[in-house]
């Protein structure tokens, strides 16, 4: 998923968090990996839906969220019960508009 | 940006701050692989996916899959003398999980030693945590992990109380 590999470089690119997975005991030195994993990713992704992402990863810490109990776990506000792990479409909340996950 | 929500709790924690207690507080039956059955590094981490999915743990397991193979991508989790601790963050958990896992055999994994690797314990944690327990978590194991006898004796144990029981009297080294 394009936000894992996006959170995880952020992550690594952050000095404190590298630093700590240094001083753990893990390298974190190749994050052009990552960078590379991330171009080969977001070539297979729809230019709409990457777009969209995009804006929304500028917007919020995250563009997609889970849903526990049906309640958007980035705005933590209620999503319709139609929605629903099984549903097979793209979801975004009706309130914050972020992609929806349902755990 | 708007900030997360969440965020100041995991900024007022301590780093790589964790009592043996709080880490025993994540083993659970159900996330204690006996004998893991793999012979590679990928092998290993799919096959321990595949039991989180099996517990009901995730639900999807491709993900999760796809965010531990990135990571692997920015150096080997196997930490050498028999101990790997693959790790990473997932959109698609909501809670701190740690996955136990043992090779009599031992797999290769590509460890910085080169040598077997033995113990597994896997980590997945969500983007956001309300306690920040992700770093104190991977490094109170790699601490405990260092004793060659924590290791001795994690490799004879037979339930997920053994285990405890080693994890709460072990000794940073």
């Amino acid at each position: 998923m394009l936000q894992d590999l996006d959170l995880m470089i952020r992550e690594m690119t952050d000095q404190t968090t590298a630093s700590q997975m240094t001083r753990i005991g893990f390298e974190v030195d190749a994050v052009d990996n990552l960078h590379d994993a991330r171009q080969d990713l977001s070539r297979k992704i729809d230019p709409d839906l990457l777009s969209t992402y995009t804006r929304l990863m500028e917007k919020h810490p995250r563009a997609i969220v889970p849903v526990r109990n049906n309640v958007c776990l980035g705005c933590f506000l209620k999503q319709p019960t139609r929605y629903n792990a099984t549903d097979e479409k793209i979801r975004r909340c009706n309130h914050c508009n972020r992609f929806l996950y349902f755990i | 940006m708007v900030r997360d929500p969440l965020m100041h709790y995991a900024e007022a924690r301590p780093p790589l701050s964790m009592t043996n207690k709080e880490l025993v507080a994540y083993l659970h039956p159900d996330l204690f692989i006996p004998e893991l059955k793999a012979r590679s590094k990928m092998d290993a981490i799919g096959r321990m996916v595949g039991h989180l999915v099996d517990k009901g743990r995730i639900r999807d397991g491709r993900i999760v899959l796809e965010a531990l193979k990135t990571r692997e991508k920015l150096g080997s989790t196997g930490i050498g003398k028999g101990v790997a601790i693959p790790h990473s963050r997932s959109t698609v958990t909501d809670s701190l999980t740690l996955l136990f896992a043992r090779s009599t055999e031992g797999i290769d994994y590509s460890a910085i030693d080169e040598k077997p690797v033995h113990l597994l314990f896997m980590i997945l944690a969500p983007h956001q945590e309300k306690s920040s327990e992700y770093l104190p978590l991977l490094g109170k194991l790699v601490e405990i992990t260092r004793d060659a006898n924590v290791r001795k004796r994690l490799l004879k144990v037979e339930d997920v109380a053994s285990i405890a029981e080693i994890l709460d009297k072990a000794r940073a080294k």
